[in-house]
């Protein structure tokens, strides 16, 4: 029989790495080609039943071998998964814990997404809605912030823009009312500025990332110098990439107030942790839209290492209504 | 601080603004005139030429607040209620993902098209809506306003829900439109439950709701019927207005132009469509209508930069007034553009080139120091030194026609060296050269979106006191326009089978125009140096879908051979130009010149190798 009930709304929370990695019945990193792909997992090691770290089939260039051999070496599960692959396994896996639900086993997951395409990032919560969500089940998203490099030089052509996956497409009830974008903002040259000309929104709400890692900051505003430019300063929020429980909670307050009026549509371009926020708010609101802008196999492989600092969110599933609280980390 | 204007695409975009908003700054023009008759009508042209504001104008409220001078003449003349069927990308995106790819082509197909009803539907009660509304404020002069009783519109309501199968709803209209919203919800919910449950008893379960088998023309025709009964007025006409066309379905695009022949004929359609479409290929079909016949076709853009002067200088009359200005001419403010000559100088001298004049001085500047420009003279004897009296005949001619490519050359080019036998470049990062008027009007391309914005910026950086834009802000809100734009060109995903090319939308684009401006800037001085280029049969396959998108984008300007097909399925044997809105930005003459093959600008172009072909593939 299947199950057709609504999936559970999830419970967001702050994430803090002293206090918050405990044992949990999964722990997901994934095997980049970016020097930071293990960062999180043989700094801190996290102690977990499970151990997985998912590759891709392409791009195995940089560090991807060395990632790879250390995940094995320190007993993780290795696979290398085309997309479509990496969605059968969080669906069979999730699944499988799923119904290990009663057995008084750990109940939390840890995904860490530093190394994580966008879009898998999007199928690991699309899967943990129509699989984990039930009470008392907590999923941790961990991040490792990036250190500074240059931004990517050249432009090539983009072979997606359109939903992050189908099932943040959103949905218009009212397809005769404006739009609204909001969109994070990324230090790639004018990337940002050309989404919202190419959606031609009513109206755009920025978020600029200010982190520990300072020289983003400058390379940020550069980048969205013309998009900055004619955005009112009224809409021009910035957050801490540090603080992303606040980052969520002042985005969710704005998506919350623009779908009242208007069709809204994000665009999560900058650190990962924005993109996670942008997909944990389409989740609660069904009807946003959450879009992607990328080259695919085009985009040139670029190293990152670790900088140290590590962020996350926790999410948590149970009564709902409790996720109030004030933002401190965003300002405009 | 300087107050924010609109910006070049967010600033006017009409899908943001209600009716009321998008009349309060309209300015009529010759397509609107042919647009608001009672014809079945296509209108084309490329994102910002204006779709959807004409579209929207035709609405009844936009038209009830219209305060134009004209605005009565259009009410008097307007026979029919408009039903603006809005789209967007965004949409287009949702109904591909209805289903999340796990439903089989046919169930999709069918929620597609119920969904598509339903959306029709709503908009049609909307505007039945506006048609039976009570209050008039103070504002707004009434229009096809009807009076119905609550007993007549409950009676006409309950009948239409019961025909669109709604159920369990006040019999009002306003209760329908509200019914009809969540109906597009509920084809949402159907489709994540179907691809939950799979394939099997499907047909049953779908066969069973009775909704999703509607048809919206029929349904729509239902329902107009039963309202103009009631008021009597049974063979009143309402407009279809589908905006984005593209967008839609396929079989909606086809069904709707078969329609122009074969249906009910209390509907007109009016649609809005981009000037290049390979997929529905909507006009080549055996049961497709023949333009000017069946229907009329009106071109949103200008190929000859001439013929937006006059819409312009509407629109530049309006926005002064919107923004309390007196009425300046554009030339007090913005100067005479460099590629043209100052009427005063013909009225009072007789001749724009005399000694001492702007384009005497420009035609000796080049001569100190372009050889190639001084064997072009010589070889046509022409003396600098007596240009004046070069007037009235062929030479004065040939003197108007290469003034606006020695303004750019003697611009862009540097001072020829001794021992070069080719010019060079000089970098220009603020090119005031395309300051004046009539290069801002020919820069916006008549695109009301962007001339809004450029020009909705640059009043707003006017000193009132001078009444003058200087050249060098001019130029820097120019170029921004510009950097705008590339990116947006650089953001349009490339079309399927164009996934091996190394180079988007923009480098294109960037590659023939860079081709231009060498042609003009670069090479031995030409009278006639190319402009526009042909998509000659030996340009390769893998890059037609790519320019068609830059047309669709505005990138390109299609120079129709044939003003009666204005909607290509193929952009091959086709000719084009460049979007003089990029001019400043890759140093483009401000003007139709001479056609050349695309395949010789790929060849002489290095990045454009993917291309090169001996043949179609």
């Amino acid at each position: 029989m299947v199950d057709l009930e609504p999936a559970q709304q999830p419970i967001v929370r702050p994430w803090c790495l002293s206090t918050h990695l405990e044992e949990y019945a999964l722990f997901a990193a994934a095997v980049g080609y970016e020097a930071r792909a293990n960062y999180i997992a043989a700094a801190h090691k996290p102690r977990a039943r499970e151990r997985v770290a998912l590759g891709f089939v392409d791009n195995q260039v940089l560090h991807y071998s060395e990632n790879a051999a250390w995940f094995k070496d320190n007993g993780f599960q290795v696979l290398h998964l085309h997309d479509s692959e990496f969605c059968d396994f969080w669906e069979a896996t999730l699944s499988r814990l799923a119904a290990e639900r009663d057995m008084g086993e750990s109940r939390s997951l840890c995904v860490d997404i530093s190394s994580m395409t966008r879009s898998r990032i999007a199928i690991v919560i699309d899967a943990v809605r129509r699989y984990v969500a039930s009470p008392g089940r907590t999923v941790d998203f961990v991040y490792s912030l990036a250190a500074y490099v240059e931004p990517p030089v050249g432009h090539p052509p983009n072979t997606h823009v359109g939903p992050i996956l189908p099932s943040f497409a959103g949905w218009w009830t009212k397809p005769d009312r404006a739009m609204s974008a909001v969109v994070g903002l990324g230090y790639e040259q004018d990337k940002a500025l050309g989404a919202v000309e190419h959606l031609q929104p009513g109206e755009v709400w920025t978020f600029s990332p200010h982190s520990a890692v300072e020289e983003y900051s400058a390379a940020l505003k550069k980048a969205n110098q013309v998009l900055l430019d004619t955005v009112p300063s009224s809409h021009r929020l910035a957050y801490e990439v540090g603080q992303p429980f606040d980052c969520f909670v002042a985005f969710e307050s704005l998506v919350d107030r623009l779908a009242r009026e208007s069709n809204v549509i994000l665009l999560p371009f900058g650190p990962k942790l924005f993109a996670l926020c942008s997909l944990l708010v389409a989740w609660l609101h069904s009807d946003v839209a959450v879009w992607r802008v990328s080259a695919g196999k085009g985009e040139l492989p670029q190293d990152r290492r670790a900088s140290g600092y590590v962020y996350g969110l926790r999410v948590k599933f149970g009564a709902p209504g409790a996720q109030v609280a004030v933002p401190t980390g965003v300002s405009s | 601080m300087t107050p924010q204007a609109p910006t070049i695409f967010e600033s006017f975009n009409a899908r943001a603004l209600n009716p009321s908003q998008v009349a309060r700054t309209f300015v009529p023009s010759d397509h609107y005139d042919r647009l608001a008759k009672r014809r079945h009508t296509i209108i084309v042209g490329p994102r910002g030429s204006g779709k959807t504001t004409l579209l929207k104008m035709l609405q009844q409220p936009a038209l009830e607040a219209w305060q134009h001078r004209v605005a009565d003449d259009y009410r008097l003349r307007i026979d029919f209620t408009g039903v603006f069927i809005p789209s967007d990308i965004s949409w287009g995106q949702q109904i591909a993902a209805l289903g999340e790819g796990r439903l089989d082509a046919d169930t999709h197909a069918l929620l597609s098209r119920a969904l598509f009803t339903s959306h029709v539907l709503r908009a049609l009660v909307i505007a039945v809506l506006g048609r039976i509304e009570t209050t008039v404020k103070e504002d707004k002069i009434p229009f096809r306003r009807v009076h119905i009783s609550s007993d007549a519109e409950c009676l006409v309501a309950r009948e239409i829900a019961h025909a669109w199968h709604l159920r369990d709803l006040m019999p009002t209209f306003l209760s329908l439109k509200h019914a009809l919203s969540s109906r597009l919800s509920a084809i949402r919910e159907l489709a994540s439950s179907e691809a939950i449950l799979g394939s099997q008893g499907r047909p049953e379960r779908l066969a069973g709701i009775s909704f999703l088998h509607l048809h919206f023309l029929q349904s729509a025709g239902l329902a107009i019927e039963l309202f103009g009964d009631c008021i009597e007025r049974p063979d009143e006409k309402w407009a279809l207005m589908f905006d984005e066309l593209e967008l839609a379905p396929i079989w909606v695009q086809q069904e709707l132009v078969r329609s122009f022949r074969s249906t009910d004929p209390r509907f007109l359609f009016k649609l809005a469509l981009n000037p290049y479409d390979n997929e529905s290929q909507i006009l080549q079909g055996a049961l497709s209508a023949a333009p000017d016949q069946d229907f009329d076709q009106i071109p949103l853009w200008y190929a000859e930069k001439r013929d937006s002067y006059t819409f312009c200088e509407h629109l530049w009359a309006e926005m002064l007034n919107e923004k309390s200005f007196p009425d300046y001419r554009p030339d007090e403010c913005l100067g005479i553009s460099s590629f043209d000559t100052p009427s005063e100088e013909w009225r009072d001298h007789g001749t724009a080139y005399r000694s001492g004049s702007r384009m005497a001085k420009r035609f000796s500047s080049l001569a100190t120091r372009d050889r190639s420009f001084r064997d072009y003279l010589k070889l046509h004897d022409i003396d600098l030194k007596n240009l004046e009296s070069y007037s009235g005949d062929e030479r004065a001619a040939e003197l108007r026609k290469i003034g606006p490519l020695i303004a750019v050359r003697d611009f862009y080019r540097k001072p020829d060296s001794e021992k070069s036998t080719t010019g060079s470049a000089r970098s220009r990062k603020l090119p005031i050269l395309y300051a004046g008027a009539d290069s801002v009007f020919a820069i916006s391309e008549g695109n009301p979106r962007w001339f809004i914005a450029l020009v909705g910026r640059l009043l707003d950086r006017m000193d009132p006191a001078k009444r003058r834009i200087a050249p060098a802000t001019q130029a820097k809100e120019m170029v921004l326009a510009g950097q705008k734009f590339a990116a947006m060109l650089r953001t349009i995903p490339l079309p399927p089978g164009a996934l091996d090319s190394e180079r988007g939308l923009l480098a294109i684009v960037k590659g023939v125009a860079e081709f231009f401006h060498s042609q003009v800037v670069l090479g031995e001085f030409r009278a006639e140096p190319p402009s526009t280029f042909i998509v000659d049969s030996n340009t390769a396959g893998a890059l037609l879908a790519s320019l068609g998108q830059a047309l669709n984008a505005g990138a390109l300007v299609y120079v129709p051979d044939d003003p009666s097909r204005l909607i290509l399925s193929s952009v091959r044997g086709k000719r084009f130009r460049v979007t003089y809105l990029l001019a400043p930005l890759y140093g483009l003459p401000l003007r139709l010149g001479k056609e050349i093959a695309l395949s010789t600008i790929l060849k002489s172009t290095d990045q454009f190798r993917l291309f090169q072909v001996d043949g179609r593939s």
